[in-house]
């Protein structure tokens, strides 16, 4: 795949530059959030939301903002969306924003959404842009719907709120407190690794 | 050169504050209405499930320490039939906030339900289930409720089975309970309103 | 009294990085070297014992006062960028050995959620001044304490033989991991 096709623009978020397991942003909300697989999910379709309005925004507005006041303009096109989610999931999901807490908020410092408009959004046009923020996205998702089901599948022993382990099993408590979340999360970057260093091997 | 390039910059980003304000000038104006019904009805449902009779619940205007954070009267047509107390304390990880329910003149509990709390789960935070809670119901509040550990506490006690491995977050969720409701009964109003000790 | 253990529970039972997953991506990112890891630590409870005294007074004096609540995401967000600014500039001006040292950490500050995260949970927990500043000094000093002791691991560790797909981020979370659990053996030190 080249570089600067759209479906290049769009694919490389979810494996190849997957934000969290590569580029390693936004790791606060992922190991925070993801205790169940209900909040790890609401929290990376908000923060997509956010990305995906913010890049189609600046992307937009790119030729107008100085460069000497951009992040702040940035920082205050950001807060704006994510204060908007934050209304929204008050007033129509209110348990979810409940416990996802300060964490909505903390979008806003979500390095993933700052980092994609500083380093594409605002060099980019419009519709890379979007394709760009679609794929990272995406790849935020894929990697909290992993992180946040082996957490609550081994933490609770089911996934969705719905039993799935067998009755014998006693959930191991461990993996919904703070150290599960640090543990899950340096397996699957070791994972990763192992997959990367298979393909580099049999090029 | 350099004055409309300042000039730009001042202009572009009070245009984007300026919008950014707007928008949620909206969005407030929309939500903010169903976010106070939501946090309302979080509190009412509480409410309702422990005094199912009751059809109105209504906020006392009284002001003690900030552990009570609200008295309701739970009324069914004209007459109090139960009170409802929304409390707040440390417990074993982080603060706790319940709302307990007791009858028209403070003597017994209904029950209790958990809105916040961040104990250790699996163990501490098995104080939302059913099965502890339901121990509550009916026990005394002229005096203080105890605990015994791993075994049911007899009948009449007044005590509770403590949570298993969970010894402090029991000891604190009951701290709550017994010394808040002991100040409540000494509000003077609720003593004009239950008709004090007896 | 209720102050100092304020202060204990955030520096060590609800630290911030450990247990409540507040600027882990600085933790990660800055602890490969003690040294570096200490200045950025010092700016970090510079920037966060400042933080808490300004945006509680900005909330409780501006937004609470006019009914702004609405507007308290932006307004803290530009609160935190325009104080690391000045920050910057006053270090700059008056100790340039100290802008040096930290001059590189002080622009990463603004994205590091425990800033913006502090000043969140002043205002949630509606915490009055005392308060909000032990928790910004505690939260700061705790966040230091986890990062300088993460480095000194992270030395060492350049020594040890990991496999080579956990290198790097891959082992420094799991022992994150095993930090998180020996601090959470502090729960309930503090009623």
């Amino acid at each position: 795949m080249k570089k600067g096709t759209p479906v290049y623009e769009f694919s490389k978020g979810i494996w190849k530059d997957n934000p969290i397991l590569v580029q390693l942003l936004g790791m606060c909300p992922t190991l925070a959030v993801t205790s169940t697989v209900i909040n790890g999910v609401a929290m990376a379709l908000a923060a997509s939301f956010v990305l995906i309005m913010s890049s189609l925004i600046i992307s937009s507005l790119r030729k107008i903002i100085p460069s000497s006041v951009r992040i702040a303009s940035f920082i205050v096109i950001i807060a704006t969306f994510v204060t908007l989610v934050d209304s929204f999931l008050k007033a129509y999901f209110y348990d979810i924003s409940k416990s996802l807490g300060p964490f909505i908020p903390l979008i806003i410092v979500n390095c993933i959404i700052l980092g994609r408009q500083e380093a594409f959004a605002s060099k980019n046009t419009v519709k890379m842009s979007v394709l760009d923020a679609f794929g990272m996205g995406a790849g935020f998702f894929l990697s909290l719907l992993v992180l946040s089901s082996v957490r609550e599948i081994f933490g609770f022993g089911t996934w969705f709120g719905i039993q799935v382990m067998p009755d014998f099993f006693k959930p191991w408590t461990i993996m919904i407190m703070a150290p599960g979340a640090f543990f899950t999360l340096g397996i699957m970057l070791g994972v990763y690794g192992i997959f990367k260093m298979k393909k580099s091997k049999g090029v | 050169m350099k004055m409309s390039e300042t000039l730009r910059m001042v202009v572009v980003l009070t245009s984007i504050s300026i919008l950014s304000g707007a928008s949620l000038a909206v969005v407030d104006s929309v939500t903010k209405e169903k976010i106070n019904v939501n946090k309302q009805y979080a509190l009412n449902k509480g409410l309702k499930k422990m005094m199912p009779d009751a059809d109105n619940f209504k906020k006392e205007d009284i002001k003690s320490n900030e552990k009570i954070i609200a008295i309701y009267r739970a009324v069914k047509g004209d007459t109090i039939i139960g009170w409802g107390f929304h409390l707040k304390g440390s417990g074993f990880s982080d603060k706790i906030e319940i709302i307990v329910a007791a009858n028209n003149r403070i003597t017994r509990l209904l029950g209790f339900e958990v809105l916040e709390q961040k104990e250790t789960p699996g163990l501490g935070d098995n104080m939302k289930k059913e099965n502890f809670r339901k121990q509550f119901k009916g026990l005394s509040i002229n005096t203080k409720i105890g605990f015994i550990k791993n075994r049911m506490p007899e009948k009449g006690s007044n005590k509770i089975q403590a949570l298993s491995a969970a010894t402090y977050s029991t000891r604190y969720l009951l701290d709550i309970i017994n010394n808040n409701i002991e100040n409540i009964k000494k509000i003077d109003k609720i003593k004009d309103i239950t008709g004090g000790e007896k | 009294m209720e102050l100092i253990l304020l202060f204990i529970s955030f520096v060590i039972v609800n630290n911030f990085v450990l247990s409540q997953f507040l600027g882990v991506c600085p933790f990660l990112g800055v602890s490969k070297k003690i040294d570096a890891a200490f200045s950025m630590g010092l700016a970090v409870t510079f920037v966060m014992s400042i933080t808490a005294v300004a945006s509680w007074a900005v909330n409780n004096f501006v937004l609470k006062r006019f009914g702004l609540e609405i507007l308290e995401y932006v307004v803290f967000i530009l609160v935190i960028a325009s104080l690391v600014q000045l920050v910057e500039m006053f270090v700059k001006k008056v100790s340039p050995p100290l802008y040096r040292a930290l001059g590189i950490y002080l622009p990463l500050i603004t994205t590091n959620c425990a800033i913006l995260g502090l000043a969140l949970l002043i205002s949630l927990k509606e915490y009055n001044f005392l308060q909000g500043l032990v928790m910004g000094i505690g939260g700061g000093i705790g966040f230091t304490l986890a990062l300088v002791l993460m480095a000194g691991i992270r030395e060492e560790l350049e020594a040890a033989d990991i496999p080579e797909p956990m290198k790097g981020a891959g082992i420094t979370l799991i022992i994150a991991g095993i930090m998180a659990l020996g601090f959470s053996g502090f729960a309930g030190l503090i009623k």
